[in-house]
């Protein structure tokens, strides 16, 4: 487990130093590829929860879930490690590639596939579809150190990105 | 007492970000950037983020603010300062380390040489070689400082046609 040093107040106290740790999980893929993430329990800013406010105020057609602020976990933690840890967006590809997930159109969705945002080829961003209707998918993800939030896809801050779906089928 | 800077869209970056690809995305096209440039010189930058070091940020705009003044830092070109910058250990902001990696990372030091190539032209043209002119290969030279970059590319400017 490593140790991260961080700056911390307490109530009634100056700044101070506590150690907080954070680890990482024994995480692969099904070809036994390490998949690097950091486990992060440290308390999210006191800010956080405005925040969020104001992100429900900005997205109102959103579900705004009753969960977070954390760094716990991240988009990536949610889709490919069930919330356990945060995963950066460089093992997504090898994750895709090695888990046997097969790229499908936008017109095969349906619930339990997943839907990856990329930008000049970096997934900023994932969710697993959690219903589709007459308007399109609907997609259950973490936004950052945010909450969890079920949108359309390109009802969120990572609109500027082109979307593509993933099935793992065996 | 430092000019305020709007970085309500910056914090709202920061919140969601979950890549860190993302978040250099974002926040190198934020309108706080250029706010930043027009406002503060290198020096006052860099003395900016100096004076974060020991701070305890409460809000997103607090937390965003070393990102932005870092990324502003880079893009004013001042080499040292951004060196400097870089190396400042900032564990409460938690990207910090990794964005100025990024950054650097990002950065190539380019040289350029200066050169003429004129090719023989005889009486009998070599069909080969084609029409009688000769391309001159000319640039100015500008080197620019990055002793600690491993690799270097040379930039070419080609202008075309007789001379």
């Amino acid at each position: 487990m490593d140790v991260v040093t961080r700056k911390v107040r307490l109530a009634g106290a100056g700044p101070m130093k506590l150690a907080i740790p954070v680890s990482t999980l024994a995480l692969e893929t099904r070809q036994r590829t390490t998949i690097e993430n950091r486990l992060d329990r440290t308390t999210s800013i006191p800010g956080a929860n405005q925040m969020i406010e104001d992100h429900k105020k900005k997205f109102k057609s959103a579900v705004h879930r009753p969960t977070g602020p954390c760094r716990t976990y991240n988009c990536h933690g949610l889709t490919f490690a069930a919330r356990r840890t945060w995963v950066g967006g460089g093992p997504v590809l090898t994750i895709i590639n090695e888990d046997d997930y097969k790229e499908i159109s936008y017109r095969e969705v349906v619930a339990g596939d997943i839907v990856v945002y990329y930008a000049a080829g970096h997934a900023d961003h994932s969710g697993i579809v959690v219903q589709r209707d007459g308007f399109g998918p609907l997609v259950l993800s973490k936004w950052g150190e945010c909450h969890e939030v079920i949108h359309r896809t390109g009802d969120c801050p990572y609109s500027d990105c082109e979307v593509k779906f993933y099935r793992i089928e065996k | 007492m430092s000019p305020k800077i709007n970085l309500k869209e910056a914090a709202e970056t920061l919140s969601v970000a979950n890549t860190l690809p993302f978040l250099l995305r974002k926040l190198r096209a934020d309108s706080s950037i250029p706010a930043i440039r027009g406002t503060f010189t290198p020096e006052k930058m860099l003395s900016e983020l100096e004076e974060m070091r020991d701070s305890i940020p409460e809000t997103y705009e607090e937390k965003a603010k070393p990102y932005v003044f870092l990324i502003s830092l880079f893009l004013s070109e001042d080499v040292d300062r951004f060196e400097k910058a870089a190396r400042l250990q900032m564990p409460q902001f938690e990207w910090y380390a990794d964005l100025a990696a990024a950054l650097l990372s990002s950065s190539t030091s380019t040289t350029s040489v200066t050169f003429s190539v004129s090719p023989q032209i005889t009486s009998a043209p070599n069909p080969l070689i084609g029409a009688q002119s000769y391309s001159t290969f000319e640039m100015s030279p500008t080197v620019r400082k990055q002793e600690q970059q491993s690799q270097a590319s040379t930039s070419l400017l080609i202008l075309p046609g007789g001379k």
